[in-house]
């Protein structure tokens, strides 16, 4: 290896490393200062490793901590945002399926027409609907309810799921929903049977994507869920924000990594299916 | 390949006045079609003709929006694929990816709500029939391209179908496959006696098929006949030199009577052509003399030969050779013997065997 090409090496290296380190250091300081306590806090540098590490702070965070008057931790949180992301997803993508298959392989009327309204839909920031959305919720009684956050969830996936299947699906030959027409096959089984069966690897990137969007989400939890069902990223927000004497960071910490690690998890066990699916054409023999 | 356990005969199939419309673009326009009972038929044309537009339109699986389409005297025109009593068979295989070989088959019995035990022995039976039976458990993906097209005609054929549609069920496969493939195809509708709509772009598939080809060119049907015919007879200039390879050599020209005989004469070249058997006897005018490669031969010392050349260049095949001559009035190739043929700068005294020679109306292409 010559000079020049010695250099450019180590010039990159040194770049990867920087970037890293830029992404890994406040990683490193909020683990670092969750697993300390409070005195540790107060007199150690924040990069300090911690002396004698404990999980006082997560326990705290998980059950004992307060967000406004309540003292119960992010626990309840947790299994709000559970019971709202897991219907959102299913559903968001079980409609995003259908809708994609009848528009890529169904010469539905006016396909193209509701296909280029749908990409409108995924396009346009979704804060202008949320005063309209808020309103029409409350006339029907839907507003701070469980259905409702689930359906303002479903309703915004909806054209993006949409868009990942239908372009999966354009990827089918024709060919294979003639046979199946042939064979007698209608709508619904050719979908059951046929296509929903080649769909795994795309299914699987549309959960992911669903799933830590709706899990991460902030704004429609705090306006649609009401008090009974906010979710954990609204909660996390009270207990940051809720202020008695000292701000205890290591908790704060604790609390907003409790409340990353779902998608955190989904990410790294599902990377590579993500990649593979994403990479994936729609048949393969 | 014994004979398959079949239960119904060949249907027939009339196409009246079809009309298919893609947009504003029409593709098919007043075509008329009546295929017999147990008849093989070839659909025959260069890509883009409106083949696979014909087939679809029979199987159901296009709208059409003039005309009629029956099978066995049943308006089918408006019918279901599933209710128009046809098993169909695609180019691109189209087996079902996730379904075993055994699934595939029996997916549309299945549908159809047949007992399971039922479907069971009627894919054993298909399975053994075409020699499938060890493949039975498999995926379309493990298979080989020949497997899978026996797959296809597999389920097409579970369903006890009066007929049977092929769109270019050979064109995916090579060489050695797609002859082997063909002869199985033929033995199945000698054993089956259904009736069989077959699309190929491949003259070889339709001359050797065939009962009937149907040659297509614009979505507009331009002979309908015997291979035989078709080669021998050719209708118009656009079939004579689709089929045929080498193509079927032209020679421009015009058709006059000299003193009571038809004379063609061309650069150089006068023809008696008194003898031709022609549709329109008393044409004269511009023609073009279709003359094939087997119709022209060398002629021997002392003969006489109307047509003389030099050899610009031979092939040589194995059984026969493919000797190119330039005449006055332009290229020719003759198809000659394995042994004996002529070298490139020879000189060649050609012979042409006028009683198997077509004649052309070069203004309308038509067979003269
Ligand atoms: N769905 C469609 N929409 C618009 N035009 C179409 C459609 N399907 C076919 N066509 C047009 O109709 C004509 C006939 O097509 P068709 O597929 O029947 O040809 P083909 O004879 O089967 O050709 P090939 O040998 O290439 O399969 C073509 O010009 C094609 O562009
Ligand atoms: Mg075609």
């Amino acid at each position: 290896m010559d000079g020049n090409r010695l250099i450019g090496r180590a010039g990159l290296w040194a770049f990867t490393g920087l970037a890293a380190l830029f992404f890994l250091l406040p990683l490193y300081v909020m683990v670092a200062t969750s697993l300390k306590t409070m005195p540790e806090v107060r007199d150690s540098s924040i990069f300090a490793l911690p002396l004698a590490p404990t999980i006082g702070p997560w326990v705290e965070a998980w059950s004992h901590a307060c967000s406004g008057q309540v003292c119960e931790g992010l626990k309840a949180g947790f299994w709000n945002s559970v019971i709202i992301t897991v219907p959102s997803v299913l559903l968001s993508v079980l409609i995003g399926a259908v809708n994609g298959y009848a528009l890529a392989l169904w010469r539905a009327r006016f396909a193209e027409a509701m296909f280029a309204i749908m990409l409108v839909g995924a396009f346009i920031p979704y804060q202008l609907f949320i005063y309209p959305l808020a309103l029409s919720f409350s006339a029907v009684g839907l507003n701070s309810s469980l259905p409702g956050v689930i359906l303002v969830h479903v309703i915004f996936g909806m054209p993006v799921t949409t868009l990942i299947f239908r372009n999966f699906y354009s990827g089918i030959p024709v060919d294979l929903m003639n046979a199946a027409r042939v064979d007698g096959a209608g709508f619904w089984r050719i979908f059951g049977e046929v296509i929903l069966p080649m769909s795994t690897p795309i299914i699987v990137v549309a959960v992911i994507l669903q799933a830590t969007g709706i899990w991460n989400d902030y704004l429609f939890g705090l306006i649609f869920a009401g008090r009974e069902h906010q979710p954990m990223t609204v909660q996390l927000m009270g207990l940051v924000n809720t202020r008695m004497g000292e701000r205890p960071y290591n908790v704060h910490m604790a609390a907003t990594l409790l409340t990353g690690i779902v998608p955190l998890a989904i990410y790294l066990l599902s990377g590579r299916w993500f990649v593979r699916g994403i990479a994936a054409g729609a048949v393969k023999g | 390949m014994k004979d398959f356990p079949h239960a119904s005969e060949g249907a027939a199939i009339g196409i009246d006045g079809l009309g298919i419309r893609f947009g504003h673009h029409d593709v098919i326009s007043d075509l008329s079609l009546d295929i017999l009972p147990g008849e093989f038929l070839v659909l025959l044309g260069p890509s883009g003709c409106g083949k696979s537009t014909l087939l679809n339109a029979v199987a159901g699986l296009i709208d059409v929006h003039a005309g009629t389409i029956s099978i066995s005297g049943r308006d089918v025109t408006r019918a279901e694929p599933k209710d128009r009593g046809i098993g169909m068979v695609f180019q691109s295989y189209a087996l079902y990816p996730r379904m075993s070989v055994a699934q595939n088959m029996g997916f549309g019995l299945r549908v159809g709500g047949m007992a399971k035990a039922e479907i069971a022995e009627r894919v054993q039976r298909t399975a053994k029939f075409l020699q499938l039976e060890s493949l039975l458990g498999r995926r379309p993906a493990d298979l080989s391209g020949g497997q899978r097209q026996r797959v296809a005609i597999g389920r097409a054929l579970v369903r006890d179908a009066e007929v049977f549609l092929f769109d270019e069920p050979l064109s995916n496969l090579d060489a050695q496959l797609r002859a082997d493939l063909r002869v199985e195809i033929k033995r199945l509708h000698q054993s089956l006696g259904s009736t069989m709509l077959y699309v190929t772009h491949d003259q070889v598939e339709a001359m050797t098929l065939a009962d009937r080809i149907v040659v297509m060119k614009g979505g507009e049907i331009q002979q309908i006949g015997a291979p035989a015919e078709i080669y021998g007879r050719p209708a118009n200039l656009f079939v004579a030199g689709f089929l045929g390879t080498p193509k079927m050599n032209f020679l421009e020209g015009d058709v006059a009577a000299e003193s009571g005989r038809r004379m063609f004469r061309a650069e150089g070249l006068r023809l008696d052509v008194t003898g031709m058997l022609l549709d329109n006897p008393d044409f004269a005018g511009p023609a073009t003399l279709g003359l094939r490669p087997e119709d022209l031969s060398p002629a021997g010392p002392g003969e006489e030969a109307p047509l003389a050349g030099e050899v610009t260049l031979t092939e040589p095949l194995g059984p026969e050779t493919i000797v190119w001559a330039a005449l006055g009035a332009g290229q020719v190739s003759l198809r000659m013997g394995a042994e004996n043929f002529p070298a490139p700068g020879d000189r060649l005294h050609i012979r042409p065997d006028l009683a198997r020679a077509s004649l052309f109306d070069r203004a309308t292409g038509r067979r003269l």
